[in-house]
């Protein structure tokens, strides 16, 4: 009953500010891909000999979930494989996190400073995952006007620009902590 | 729809852009604040050979083929930085410390220290074009300084005396292990709090 009120131009900004997110991310993997690598490698989750590959790989799919998000191509499914995406990235930071092994580079890319594994990141993680989810809900498709297309267009862009906001707050967080701790 | 309704919505949205851009870039700021300020002085850790005493010495082979004194004396000072591939601080200090080297070369020599993996070492040494250093892999020069957070870094004046060492997170940290030695102190935090 709550969703069924859900405009489809929310989920189209969602979507397309997530596509952003995931765009910028991974074009900026792409540029420093032997940082990515490193990142991948101290994760500490798969064999050293097949980093490259899944490096290769990861920023492919995230590419790809990226342009088929802002493009609106095989939403249910592109949307399904971003949720998958960002839980997968989730689990393996939680992981590292349980372990111990925080002081890797989380290898997020992105314009926000580079940080290190929190549990701040999980919690942001997750809620992508359930703005994700909110793509997935039917609603009624309507013809779009001139309005729709800026309210699209400006949407899209501050959910990215909070998503940056964010970011940047978890990484300074963790920068006060150590400034606290006196490291 | 009235074109005005169309122009007002679009200027609340340019508003609302805007502030989201001038709140990301504070955020941003005050991130930059925390690192520079981020303790006066590189922090000593209790661990390792203290400032005043004598360097373990090594003779090291560099990634590029030639050997490293470390610790004997000399005709120059050295800087022993310690750094990883997976440390993104570490490749953010590069730079400095180049700049670093060419402004003191009269008298310092900066090396480059790691351990692991050979082939990822290698690979993360072309990458960020290390060449101009001479980067050594060692486990026993690490443990010998009891490095146990990166990037950390070691000066040793002519003789292979310790003249100040700590963890290293920004220019000014860096820089600060020249200042003590140039004060003859311990640690620039020691002089601060002693003055």
């Amino acid at each position: 009953m709550l969703f069924s009120v859900l405009d489809p131009l929310i989920v189209r900004m969602i979507a397309c500010g997530i596509g952003l997110m995931l765009l910028v991310g991974a074009w900026q993997k792409i540029n420093d891909l032997e940082m990515f690598q490193a990142a991948v490698e101290a994760y500490d989750l798969i064999p050293l000999a097949s980093a490259r590959a899944f490096s290769l790989s990861f920023v492919f799919i995230e590419l790809s979930i990226a342009v088929f998000l802002i493009c609106n191509i095989a939403s249910s499914l592109t949307v399904i494989s971003a949720i998958v995406l960002m839980s997968l990235t989730t689990f393996a930071i939680s992981i590292n996190l349980i372990r111990g092994n925080a002081d890797v580079s989380c290898g997020c890319g992105g314009i926000e400073d580079e940080q290190r594994l929190s549990w701040g990141l999980v919690s942001r993680n997750i809620v992508i995952v359930v703005m994700l989810g909110m793509c997935l809900i039917d609603t009624n498709s309507r013809a779009y006007n001139l309005l729709d297309g800026i309210n699209l267009l400006f949407g899209a862009t501050s959910i990215y620009l909070v998503y940056l906001l964010f970011s940047q707050l978890i990484a300074n967080r963790e920068r006060l902590t150590r400034l606290r701790e006196g490291s | 729809m009235s074109i005005s309704v169309i122009i007002a919505i679009s200027v609340l949205w340019i508003v609302v852009v805007c502030l989201s851009i001038t709140v990301f870039a504070l955020a941003r700021q005050i991130g930059i604040l925390y690192e520079r300020i981020a303790p006066m002085g590189a922090l000593m850790l209790d661990d390792g050979p203290k400032v005043g005493e004598q360097a373990p010495a090594f003779d090291l082979a560099t990634l590029g083929g030639e050997r490293v004194k470390i610790g004997s004396p000399s005709a120059h000072g050295e800087l022993v930085f310690f750094l990883s591939p997976t440390c993104p601080v570490c490749k953010k200090l590069i730079p400095i410390l180049r700049s670093m080297r060419d402004k003191e070369k009269q008298w310092l020599r900066v090396i480059l220290a790691s351990d692991g993996d050979e082939l990822r070492q290698k690979k993360f040494y072309a990458a960020a074009k290390l060449q101009d250093f001479p980067y050594v892999l060692s486990s026993d020069l690490g443990m010998a300084f009891k490095v146990a957070k990166l990037p950390y870094a070691v000066l040793l004046d002519e003789a292979g005396i310790v003249r100040g060492k700590g963890l290293i997170n920004n220019r000014e940290q860096l820089e600060s292990l020249l200042t003590a030695k140039e004060l003859a102190v311990e640690s620039i935090q020691q002089y601060l709090h002693t003055s």
